[in-house]
C-alpha cells in the first residue's frame, strides 16, 4: 500500500446526515489522538488539549498550578515567546484552563501547517527559568485581581463554595495570590512531566484541511523532534480522586459584602455621576449529588439537567416572567447548568431589591411543581432550543474544534449528542426534578455590591 | 488581493434597501434591521427605551413569555436588540437568527423559519402593545423605564463598564459620541408614554433603516418574505450627518479616581487630526500603527508592558478612525500604575521615533491581513464591515451603492514604515484616566450562615 493509503486507512469516519457534517479520527503512534473536521471556511482552527485542570491538584501542590503551567508553556527554548512566533505566521494563539482540562489553540487563514507544527511544539515542551517564573507571578496576580472587583464573579465563586464542601472545584482556577507566589520552576517541570505528553493529549482540527495533511504535519513534527517512541493513548480527563463530598450543599445561605466607596477627584473635570447603590445580586443553586462516571451517562444527565434548567428558569417560562412583572427581578437574570469531573449543579441568578422574596418564590414554585408536575409544552420548547444550540455550534471552525476536543477528552464523539438526546424524555427530566430539587440541595447566595 | 462577497442589493420599498449576502457557510441565517440616527442627548436614551418597550410584546404575542415561546417554537430563533456607536452616529438594531430550514429534524422541515422570524420582527416593529387611546402601553413604558434605569445602575456598579463609560464621557465631553448609550438614569425616568409613542411613529417614517441578510435563501425570496410581513413599510430617511473629528483639549486632561478595587483601570488617549475622508492613506497608516502598538496579539504593548515588565495581564490599544483617536487600555494595580503609564508612552515613542524593525511592521501587516480574511467566516463580522462602509462612504452615493471594504483594507496593507512613523507623529496626548485600586486588597467579605 502507498503511504497515502496508509494514512487514509488510519482514520475512521464519523458522519451525520442530519447535519451534513463529517469528521475523521485516528491515533498516531505517539499516542496522540487526532480528530479532523474538514470545513470549507477561510479560518482553520486547531486545539490540543489534555484532561488536566484545576481540580486535579494534589495535596502538596499549590492552587492554580494547572493555570500557571498553561501560562509558562508559552515560553520557548530560546527564551522567546510563542506569541511572537504565531504572530509571524499570521496565526492567533491562545490557551485556557478549566476545572478539568487545559487547551492550547490557534487559528489562521494561511500557513496552517506551520501554525500546527508550532502548536505541537508549544504543547510538547516546557522551558522555564527562575526569572521568567517570578515575572509571571505578577501577571497572574493581575489576572486574579481582575475578577475580584466584579460582583457577578464573586457571586459565581460564592455559589460554588456554598454548594461544595470538599470538592476542589471550590478553588479558583487561577488559584490565590499566596499560592501562586510559591510556584517554582522545579514544581512546574514536575507537573509537566507527570500530566502532559502527547499520549495524554487530543488534537482537534477544523477548517479547509484534509486528515492526511494533518497527519503528515503531526508525523513530520514528531519525527523532527525525535519523538518517535510508540505509546498507547492514556485516556481523557483525569479522575478527581476519592472525595468525601456530602450529597447536600455545604452552606445553605451565604452573604458577600463588597467594600464601600471613596472618591478623590484630582482635577476640576465634570464630576462622576452619583447613582444610587446597585441592587443586591442573588444566585439560587441546586446541587446534583449523583454525577455518573460513565461518559454517555454523564452526557444524558447533562442534557436532561440543561432542559430542566431552561424549563424552570428561562425567560420563556412563568417563573421568571412573574418575578419580572412584579418587579422582583430585572432583565439581568440568567440560568445554566454545569457538569464535569464529579460535580453537577444548576443556577438561577440575577439582581433584586429583595433577594429573599425571590428565594421564597423559588420554593413556592418548586413545591407547586412537585404537586402538579412539569409542563409538557415547556419540555417540547426547551428540547427545540437545545437542538438549535447544538446545530449552531457548527457555524464556526473554532466551535467545531472546541466541541470535538471537549467530547473527545470525555471519551465521547461529537455526534453522540444526537443519540443521547433521544433519551431526554419528559419522564427522565421529571424524575431528575423529583430527585434533586429538594431543600437539602439548595444554596442561596447574596452579594451586596459596593457600587463605584 | 483581499476579496469579500459583494451584497446583492434590492429595494424593499422606496426608502428601504436590502443588502443580501448569499452564503452556505452557516447553519443559521442572520437578518438585521439597523436604524441609524445622530447621537443626541434627548434622542439616544429614548431610542434605547423604545427598543426595550417594543421587546415586551406585540398584538399577536401580547406577553413577553408568549413572544419568547414563539421564538422557542421556531427552534430557538435568536432575537437580539443592540445599541451601539459608529463615530457620532448611533445605531439601534434588531436581529433574528433562525436555523436554516434544511437542518431542522425531518418532521419539521415544512416550517418556514426565516419567514416566521421576519413575521416576529414585523410584529415587534409595527404592532407593539398599545392602550385603547393608541399610546404605547403606559404600564409597560413605566416598567421598562425602571428596567433601563436598573440596567444603567448595574453597569455603573461594574468597574470595567463604569471606567469605560467614565473615560468616554471625559474624553468626548459634549461631542455626540460622548453621550452615554442609554443616557442619564434620571432622564430615562422623565420620559412619558406620549413622547415615546410619538418617537415610535417618527422612527417608522422618518429615520434611516438598512436591512442586512446573510444566509442561504436567495435575495429575491428574502425580499418576498419581508414584504409579506412588513407590507408597504416605507421609511423616509433624513440626510446623513457627518462624524466630526475629536478636538483635543489645550492641556492634557488627567483624572484619577480612587475606589476600593483590587485592580485599577488605566486609559491613555492620543488624538490626531487625521481626516479619514480627506486623508485615507494616512488613516490607513494609523490603522497599521495601532496594530503594531497594541492591536495584534504580540504587539509592542503586550511584549513590553506585560511580558518584559510583568506589570499587567491586559494591555492593548484601539484606533477609532472616525474620531481619529487612539486609546490604550491597561488593567494595572496602583503600585504599578506610574510605571505602566510610562511604559505605554515609551512604546508610542518608539513608533514615533522609528524605533521598530521592518519585521515588526510585517508582523502587523500579517495580523491585519489575517483579520480581514476571517471576515467571511462570521455573519456578524460581515454585517459590521459592510455597515461601516455604508455609513462612512455612503454619503453622496445613490441609495444601494456601497463601497468595497477591501479597498481600505488594501490601503492599510500597503502602508510603509515611513507612513507609520508619519501617522504616529500626528498623535498627541489628550486624556489619561485612572480608576485606581488600593494596593491590591480583596474588597469583599464573605459570611455564611447555617
Amino acid at each position: 500500500m502507498s503511504r497515502e493509503s496508509d494514512r487514509r486507512s488510519a482514520f475512521s469516519l464519523h458522519e451525520s446526515a442530519v447535519l451534513d457534517e463529517r469528521y475523521y479520527e485516528a491515533v498516531h503512534p505517539s499516542g496522540l489522538r487526532i480528530l479532523v473536521c474538514p470545513k470549507k471556511m477561510t479560518t482553520a482552527y486547531a486545539a490540543i488539549g489534555v484532561g488536566y485542570g484545576s481540580i486535579h491538584r494534589e495535596a502538596d501542590e499549590p492552587s492554580g498550578l494547572a493555570h500557571f503551567l498553561e501560562h509558562k508553556m508559552f515560553e520557548r527554548r530560546d527564551g522567546g515567546d510563542w506569541d511572537s512566533r504565531f504572530n509571524e505566521i499570521g496565526s492567533d494563539v491562545n490557551a485556557y484552563t478549566t476545572y478539568d482540562r487545559t487547551a492550547y489553540e490557534c487559528s489562521c487563514t494561511d500557513r496552517f501547517r506551520e501554525a500546527l507544527s508550532a502548536l505541537l511544539e508549544l504543547a510538547g515542551g516546557l522551558h522555564v527559568t527562575k526569572a521568567s517564573v517570578e515575572r509571571e507571578k505578577g501577571i497572574i496576580a493581575e489576572e486574579i485581581r481582575m475578577g475580584l472587583d466584579d460582583p457577578w464573579e464573586r457571586l459565581n465563586a460564592g455559589m460554588i463554595r456554598s454548594l461544595y464542601a470538599v470538592h476542589p472545584i471550590r478553588e479558583e482556577i487561577c488559584g490565590t495570590e499566596e499560592d501562586v507566589a510559591s510556584v517554582t520552576p522545579r514544581l512546574l517541570r514536575r507537573v509537566f512531566g507527570k500530566r502532559y505528553g502527547f499520549d495524554r493529549m487530543v488534537l482537534c482540527v477544523s477548517g479547509d484541511v484534509t486528515p492526511e495533511a494533518v497527519w503528515d504535519t503531526v508525523d513530520g513534527y514528531l519525527s523532527s523532534a525525535g519523538l518517535t517512541a510508540r505509546h498507547r493513548p492514556k485516556g481523557g480527563s483525569l479522575p478527581v480522586g476519592d472525595l468525601e463530598e456530602p450529597s447536600g450543599v455545604y452552606r445553605a445561605r451565604t452573604e458577600i459584602t463588597m467594600s464601600g466607596t471613596e472618591e478623590d477627584d484630582q482635577t476640576p473635570e465634570p464630576p462622576a455621576p452619583k447613582p444610587p447603590a446597585p441592587k443586591p445580586l442573588f444566585s439560587i443553586g441546586v446541587k446534583d449529588p449523583c454525577v455518573p462516571t460513565d461518559p454517555h451517562e454523564v452526557m444524558r444527565r447533562d442534557l436532561c439537567m440543561s432542559v430542566l434548567t431552561d424549563m424552570l428558569f428561562s425567560c420563556s417560562e412563568d417563573f421568571y416572567n412573574d418575578l419580572f412583572e412584579s418587579g422582583l427581578v430585572t432583565a439581568e437574570t440568567s440560568c445554566g447548568s454545569w457538569m464535569g469531573g464529579g460535580f453537577s449543579f444548576c443556577t438561577f441568578s440575577g439582581e433584586s431589591d429583595d433577594p429573599d422574596a425571590v428565594y421564597a418564590a423559588f420554593l413556592s414554585m418548586t413545591d407547586r411543581l412537585h404537586r402538579e408536575g412539569l409542563s409538557r409544552e415547556a419540555f417540547d420548547r426547551c428540547r427545540r432550543t437545545q437542538y438549535a444550540d447544538y446545530v449552531t455550534g457548527f457555524d464556526s471552525t473554532e466551535s467545531i474544534g472546541t466541541g470535538l476536543l471537549n467530547n473527545a477528552l470525555e471519551g465521547l464523539g461529537l455526534y453522540d449528542v444526537l443519540t443521547a438526546s433521544a433519551d431526554v424524555t419528559y419522564e427522565r427530566v421529571s424524575a431528575l426534578f423529583e430527585e434533586i430539587f429538594r431543600p437539602s440541595q439548595y444554596a442561596f447566595v447574596v452579594v451586596h455590591p459596593a457600587g463605584i | 488581493m483581499l476579496q469579500l462577497n459583494r451584497p446583492e442589493v434590492l429595494a424593499l420599498s422606496p426608502g428601504l434597501t436590502l443588502y443580501a449576502f448569499p452564503t452556505d457557510r452557516f447553519k443559521s441565517a442572520r437578518l438585521t434591521v439597523f436604524t441609524v440616527f445622530g447621537a443626541d442627548r434627548r434622542l439616544s436614551p429614548r431610542m434605547a427605551l423604545l427598543f426595550h418597550v417594543l421587546g415586551r410584546g406585540t398584538e399577536r404575542y401580547p406577553r413577553r413569555s408568549l413572544l419568547n415561546r414563539r421564538l422557542d417554537e421556531l427552534y430557538g430563533t435568536m432575537l437580539n436588540v443592540n445599541n451601539f456607536c459608529n463615530g457620532d452616529v448611533r445605531i439601534s438594531s434588531m436581529t433574528v437568527e433562525p436555523l436554516e430550514d434544511r437542518f431542522l429534524p425531518s418532521r419539521d422541515r415544512d416550517i418556514d423559519l426565516l419567514g416566521s422570524s421576519i413575521e416576529v420582527l414585523a410584529q415587534l416593529m409595527l404592532h407593539p402593545l398599545r392602550d385603547p387611546d393608541g399610546l404605547l402601553r403606559r404600564d409597560i413604558v413605566e416598567k421598562e423605564k425602571k428596567a433601563l434605569y436598573d440596567d444603567i445602575i448595574d453597569s455603573r456598579s461594574r468597574p470595567d463598564s463604569y471606567a469605560a463609560d467614565r473615560f468616554r464621557a471625559l474624553l468626548y465631553h459634549d461631542e455626540p459620541c460622548g453621550i452615554p448609550l442609554f443616557g442619564d438614569p434620571d432622564e430615562i425616568m422623565s420620559v412619558t408614554a406620549e413622547e415615546l409613542t410619538a418617537l415610535w411613529k417618527t422612527w417608522l417614517t422618518g429615520m434611516r433603516f438598512e436591512v442586512f441578510y446573510i444566509g442561504q435563501t436567495p435575495a429575491g425570496t428574502v425580499a418576498d418574505k419581508w414584504r409579506a410581513a412588513f407590507g408597504d413599510f416605507s421609511p423616509c430617511p433624513p440626510p446623513s450627518l457627518p462624524t466630526l473629528l475629536h478636538k483635543a483639549p489645550a492641556d492634557v486632561r488627567r483624572v484619577d479616581e480612587e475606589r476600593p478595587l483590587a485592580q485599577g483601570k488605566l486609559y491613555v488617549c492620543m488624538t490626531s487630526d487625521i481626516d479619514p475622508v480627506r486623508e485615507p492613506e494616512t488613516m490607513a497608516a494609523a490603522v497599521l500603527m495601532n496594530e503594531l502598538l497594541g492591536g495584534m496579539p504580540g504587539s509592542l504593548l503586550f511584549r513590553h508592558v506585560r511580558e518584559e515588565l510583568g506589570l499587567c495581564y491586559c494591555c492593548d490599544s484601539a484606533y477609532d478612525a472616525s474620531k481619529a483617536v487612539l486609546i490604550v487600555f491597561c488593567g494595572v494595580g496602583t503600585e504599578n500604575r506610574q510605571e505602566a503609564e510610562q511604559a505605554i508612552h515609551d512604546c508610542i515613542g518608539r513608533i514615533k521615533n522609528g524605533d521598530f524593525t521592518d519585521a515588526e511592521t510585517e508582523l502587523a501587516r500579517v495580523s491585519y491581513r489575517s483579520q480581514c480574511r476571517r471576515i467571511p467566516d462570521s455573519a456578524y463580522a460581515m454585517e459590521n464591515v459592510w455597515l461601516d462602509r455604508l455609513l462612512v462612504d455612503g454619503k453622496g452615493l445613490t441609495p444601494g451603492q456601497i463601497a468595497d471594504p477591501c479597498i481600505r483594507m488594501e490601503q492599510v496593507l500597503s502602508a510603509g514604515r515611513g507612513d507609520i512613523i508619519a501617522a504616529a507623529n500626528r498623535f498627541r496626548l489628550d486624556t489619561v484616566y485612572y480608576l485606581g485600586g488600593k494596593d491590591g486588597e480583596d474588597p469583599a467579605e464573605e459570611n455564611g450562615g447555617l
